[in-house]
C-alpha cells in the first residue's frame, strides 16, 4: 500500500446515496450490510407505526423500518426501484425501506457541511450529521445509530400496552 | 513452541476437561466435609475419586505449562494420596484448607479461560495451607495431643495439671519459628513437614506445628512470640475445658476465640466473611464454546447422513428417469404404467427422506443437550458458603440432575438460579433459633429439582422458610401506586408483583430484597430463554419458585393459525385443545367476551383484533378457538382458520424490536415468509408479567 492510498482512504469516505420522497440521503458504506429488493414483510404488532415488520434475510429475522414514516415524509409509491437498505450498526441489523438507491459516492470532508439548524420540515435535525454536496445535489447525511436507536426503543416500550385490553382478564 | 507441539491448540480441550475435574473435586471435598461434620471419615471410593480428578488435572496442567495449577494440584494430590494410603486422616480443618486451595485452582482456571494464561495469580498462600496439612502426621489432625507418644502426652498433662497453659502453634510457611519458643515456656512437641522432630531447630523450612507449655497466659505468650491471631490457639486437652483450668479469666484474643480447634487456625476463617465467600458464588456461565458429545450420538448422526445420501441419490435418479420418460417420443398415454410406477417410487423415496431428516433433527438437537448437573454441581458450595455468611443452617437437596437441557439454556440459567438460591438462604430461611421457636428443624432445607414435563423442563427452587409476607407486598404495591387503595388483588396476583421492575430494588420490604438484583432481572433472564417463572408461597411454610424452560430453544412444535391477514404460530406446549365454537357459546360480561367451556368460564381473545389495531376478523358462524393454558391462566384464542401443526425453528426478533408483549419470536415458513410466534403469557396484560401495563387494573 502506498502512502497516497492511505491518505485517500483516510480523507475520502464512501457513502451510499438513496432517495426517500423528494430528499436524497447518504449513509457511510461501513454501516451498510447489503441492499435487497422489497420482499414480503410480516407486520409485527405493538410496535410504532414506522416499524414495517420483519423479513427473512437468508434465515435471519431482520426488522424493517419505513424511513419515510420515520421522518414523517410523504410516502412515495413503492415501485420496482424500492429497496431495503440493510444496515449493521453496533452489531444490530435493521433494514430501512427507501424509494430508490442511487449510487455510491466518494466525499471528502470539504464536500460535507455541518447540519444547518433547519433542514427540511419533518426531518428532525438530530438525525442529521451534515449535508454533503455533490454535483449541485444536496445529500442529507444520516446519523444511523440515532435514527435506529434509543428513541425507537423508548417509543417501543411506551407502546405495546395501549391496545391491550384490561379488565376481567387482568 | 519447539518440537511442533503448541499447547495453545488444546486450550479449549483443557478448559472443558479441567472444569469437569474441578467439579468432581469440589463435589468430593464438600461431601467429605459433610461426612467429617458428622464425625465420619470420607470413604475410600470418595477419596479415590478426588485423587483421580486432581491427578488428571495435574497432568493436564503440567502439559500446558500452567505452573501454579500444577504445583497446587501436586500438593493436593499428595495429601489425597496419603489419605488414600490411609497414612492420613482428612479432618474438617484440612478439608477447609483443601477447599481454599480448590478456590485458587478455580481462579487459575478462570484466568486461563479469560486470558489463556494463569496470569500472575499468586497461590503461595494456598500452597502453604495444603502443605501445612502435611506438617502434621497421620492421625486425627484436630488433636495434636492424641498424636503424641505416651511420654510426651504425660508431659503435656503434667503441664495442664500444674495450670500451665498449653499453646498449639502452627506455622504455615517457611518463615521460621518465632525467635525463641523456649524463652516463653517449655517446648513439649514439634512437628515438621515429615513428622515429629526433636526441637524447633530441627524443622528446616516449611510448615510445622508445636505444643508449647507457656509460662504465662496464652494470649500474653502468643504476643511475646509475635504470633498473629490464627497462628496459635490454646491446645485442647482430654478431660479439660478448652480454656484449661489455670486461666479462667483469660482475656481471649479475638481470633483465638473459644472453639479453638474446631475452627481452622491456619487460615483466616474461611467463608465466614462475605469476601472469602465471594469467589465461589460467582458462578459465571462458563463460556461454552464446545459441547462434549457421546460417541454413540455422533455415530448415529453419521449413519443418518449416510442414509440421507443414499435416498438423495435415489431421488435424483428417479427424477432423471421421470424426465427422460416424459421427454421420450411417442404418445404419453402409452407410458402411463411406467410413469405411475416411477411416481410411486419417488413418493417412497421422499418418505424415506422425510423420516431420515426428522431423525436427523432429533439427534442433532440431542447433541446440544447437556445434563443440568453441570450447573447443579456448583450449588452445594454456594449454599454452604452462603449459609455460613448469613448465619443460617441450610442443606441443599437436589434431584433430577440428569435432566438434559439445551446447552444455550444451561449456560444462561446458572445466574438466575444462583439468585433464587441466594434469596432462599438469605431471605427465605429464618435463623436457626427462629426456626426452632416455630417448631421447625434448626437446619433449613433448600431444594433444587429438575424434571422434564412434556416439552418443558421444570426447575424448582424451594425452601421451608417463612414465606413471603403478602401484607407487606400489598402495602408496597399500594405505595408504588400499582394497586388502588380500594382493591385487594388475589394472593396469586399479588405474588407475581415481586417480578415487576421497581419492586425489589426499592426499600427492602419483602422477603425478597436487597442484593442489588431484583426479581425482575431474574424473570427477564428466564423469559429471554423462552421460559417462565412462577412463585408460590405460604406463610410460615416456605416459598417455591418454579422455572419452566423449553427443552430446546431451537425447535418447537407449534400450531399454525390464520387470523386476519396474518399467520401465527402458537406453541403446542400451551395448547390445551382446539374446538369450534358456536356464536351462542360466547357471552359478553362487562364488555369482555367469555366462553363457557363445559361449565368453566374462559376469557376470549380475538387474536388478530388484539394484536393488530383495526384488523377485523370474521364474526358469526362457527369459529375455530384454541384453548391455551400457560400454567397460570386459560384463555380461548379465536382465529379465522387452523392451518396445521408443524415443527418451527424459533428465531428471536432481535434487539431492535426488543420484547414485544404477546410475541415470543418468529419462525420462517416453508414458503420463506416469516410467521410470528404467539407468546401466550404476555398476550394479555396481567400484573407481574404485563410488560408496560402501567396500573394493575
Amino acid at each position: 500500500m502506498t502512502t497516497t492510498g492511505i491518505a485517500v482512504t483516510a480523507v475520502q469516505r464512501q457513502f451510499v446515496a438513496f432517495r426517500v420522497g423528494a430528499d436524497e440521503f447518504a449513509v457511510d458504506v461501513g454501516q451498510i450490510q447489503e441492499i435487497i429488493r422489497l420482499t414480503t414483510i410480516t407486520a409485527v404488532p405493538r410496535t410504532p407505526d414506522f416499524v414495517e415488520g420483519v423479513v427473512n434475510l437468508r434465515g435471519r429475522i431482520v426488522p424493517v423500518i419505513d424511513l419515510a414514516r420515520r421522518f414523517e415524509l410523504p410516502a412515495g409509491p413503492r415501485d420496482r426501484a424500492a429497496r431495503i437498505v440493510v444496515t449493521d450498526v453496533d452489531g444490530r441489523t435493521v433494514g430501512m425501506i427507501v424509494d430508490a438507491v442511487n449510487e455510491v459516492v466518494r466525499l471528502g470532508p470539504e464536500a460535507i457541511e455541518p447540519a444547518p439548524e433547519v433542514v427540511q420540515e419533518g426531518i428532525p435535525t438530530a438525525f442529521i450529521t451534515g449535508i454533503g454536496k455533490r454535483d449541485g445535489r444536496l445529500l442529507i447525511m444520516l446519523d444511523l445509530p440515532l435514527v435506529l436507536s434509543a428513541r425507537d426503543r423508548k417509543a417501543l416500550s411506551a407502546f405495546g400496552a395501549e391496545d391491550v385490553p384490561q379488565g376481567t382478564l387482568a | 513452541m519447539s518440537g511442533g507441539f503448541d499447547p495453545r491448540e488444546f486450550l479449549a480441550d483443557y478448559l472443558a476437561e479441567s472444569s469437569e475435574h474441578l467439579a468432581a473435586l469440589e463435589a468430593g471435598l464438600l461431601e467429605s466435609e459433610r461426612l467429617a461434620a458428622a464425625g465420619a471419615p470420607p470413604g475410600e471410593a470418595l477419596i479415590n475419586e478426588m485423587f483421580r480428578a486432581i491427578h488428571t488435572l495435574k497432568g493436564m496442567a503440567g502439559m500446558m505449562g500452567f505452573e501454579g495449577t500444577t504445583a497446587l494440584a501436586h500438593e493436593m494430590e499428595q495429601r489425597l494420596d496419603e489419605a488414600r494410603m490411609k497414612t492420613r486422616h482428612l479432618a474438617a480443618r484440612d478439608l477447609a484448607a483443601m477447599l481454599e486451595a480448590f478456590d485458587a485452582l478455580r481462579r487459575l482456571n478462570a484466568s486461563v479461560e479469560a486470558v489463556g494464561d494463569e496470569a500472575s495469580a499468586d497461590v503461595s498462600r494456598e500452597l502453604a495451607l495444603v502443605a501445612a496439612i502435611g506438617a502434621v502426621e497421620a492421625g486425627p489432625a484436630d488433636d495434636l495431643f492424641a498424636r503424641l507418644d505416651p511420654y510426651d502426652q504425660m508431659a503435656v498433662l503434667v503441664c495442664a495439671a500444674k495450670n500451665i497453659p498449653v499453646l498449639e502453634i502452627r506455622r504455615v510457611g517457611p518463615a521460621g519459628w518465632p525467635a525463641d519458643l523456649a524463652a516463653v515456656g517449655e517446648v513439649l512437641a514439634v512437628w515438621g513437614p515429615d513428622g515429629p522432630v526433636g526441637s524447633p531447630a530441627d524443622v528446616p523450612a516449611g510448615p510445622g506445628a508445636a505444643l508449647l507449655g507457656a509460662d504465662r497466659a496464652p494470649a500474653e505468650a502468643a504476643a511475646a512470640l509475635g504470633l498473629a491471631p490464627g497462628e496459635w490457639c490454646p491446645a485442647k486437652l482430654p478431660g479439660m475445658p478448652a480454656g484449661g483450668p489455670g486461666w479462667p479469666s483469660e482475656p481471649v484474643a479475638p481470633a483465638a476465640a473459644a472453639p479453638a480447634l474446631a475452627a481452622p487456625p491456619l487460615a483466616a476463617p474461611p467463608a465466614s466473611s462475605p469476601t472469602t465467600a465471594a469467589p465461589a458464588q460467582e458462578v459465571t456461565a462458563e463460556r461454552a464454546s464446545s459441547v462434549r458429545v457421546e460417541t454413540a450420538r455422533l455415530d448415529r448422526l453419521m449413519e443418518l447422513i449416510g442414509e440421507l445420501v443414499i435416498h438423495r441419490t435415489r431421488v435424483s435418479r428417479l427424477s432423471a428417469d421421470l424426465k427422460a420418460m416424459v421427454a421420450a417420443p411417442g404418445p404419453l398415454d402409452e407410458r402411463r404404467g411406467g410413469l405411475t410406477e416411477l411416481t410411486a417410487s419417488l413418493e417412497d423415496a421422499m418418505q424415506a427422506v422425510d423420516r431420515v431428516s426428522d431423525e436427523l433433527q432429533d439427534v442433532t438437537m440431542r447433541v446440544r443437550m447437556v445434563p443440568v448437573r453441570t450447573v447443579f454441581d456448583r450449588f452445594p458450595r454456594i449454599i454452604r458458603d452462603l449459609a455460613r455468611t448469613c448465619g443460617k443452617a441450610a442443606r441443599l437437596e437436589t434431584s433430577g440432575a440428569d435432566t438434559e437441557l439445551d446447552k444455550t439454556v444451561i449456560e444462561q440459567i446458572a445466574d438466575p438460579l444462583v439468585h433464587l438460591l441466594r434469596n432462599a438462604v438469605d431471605h427465605g430461611l429464618e435463623p436457626p433459633d427462629e426456626r426452632v421457636a416455630a417448631g421447625k428443624p434448626a437446619e433449613g432445607c433448600v431444594s433444587l429439582a429438575a424434571a422434564q414435563q412434556g416439552p418443558q423442563i421444570v426447575i424448582t427452587v424451594a425452601e421451608d422458610g417463612r414465606g413471603i409476607d403478602l401484607d407487606r407486598v400489598l402495602a408496597k404495591a399500594r405505595a408504588l401506586g400499582w394497586v388502588r387503595p380500594d382493591e385487594t388483588p388475589a394472593d396469586a396476583d399479588l405474588l407475581q408483583l415481586i417480578f415487576r421492575p421497581g419492586f425489589s430494588t426499592a426499600a427492602s420490604v419483602t422477603a425478597i430484597s436487597g442484593r442489588g438484583v431484583g426479581m425482575d432481572v431474574v424473570r427477564q433472564n428466564i423469559e429471554r430463554l423462552g421460559g417462565r417463572i412462577h412463585v408460590f408461597s405460604e406463610a410460615g411454610r416456605g416459598t417455591r419458585f418454579e422455572v419452566r424452560l423449553p427443552l430446546t430453544l431451537a425447535i418447537a412444535k407449534a400450531l399454525l393459525v390464520q387470523a386476519g391477514a396474518h399467520t401465527y404460530a402458537i406453541p403446542l406446549a400451551v395448547v390445551e385443545e382446539t374446538r369450534r365454537v358456536a356464536p351462542d357459546e360466547l357471552r359478553t360480561i362487562n364488555g369482555s367476551e367469555i366462553l363457557d367451556l363445559r361449565g368453566a368460564v374462559v376469557p376470549v381473545v380475538r387474536l388478530a383484533r388484539l394484536l393488530h389495531r383495526g384488523c377485523t376478523q370474521a364474526a358469526g358462524g362457527f369459529l375455530p378457538a384454541i384453548v391455551v393454558n400457560d400454567g397460570q391462566r386459560r384463555m380461548a384464542l379465536i382465529v379465522d382458520a387452523l392451518v396445521g401443526q408443524q415443527d418451527v425453528v424459533v428465531k428471536p426478533l432481535g434487539e431492535f424490536l426488543g420484547q414485544i408483549p404477546g410475541v415470543g419470536g418468529a419462525t420462517i415458513l416453508g414458503d420463506g415468509r416469516v410467521a410470528l410466534i404467539v407468546d401466550v403469557p404476555t398476550l394479555v396484560a396481567r400484573p407481574g408479567t404485563g410488560a408496560g401495563s402501567p396500573v394493575l387494573a
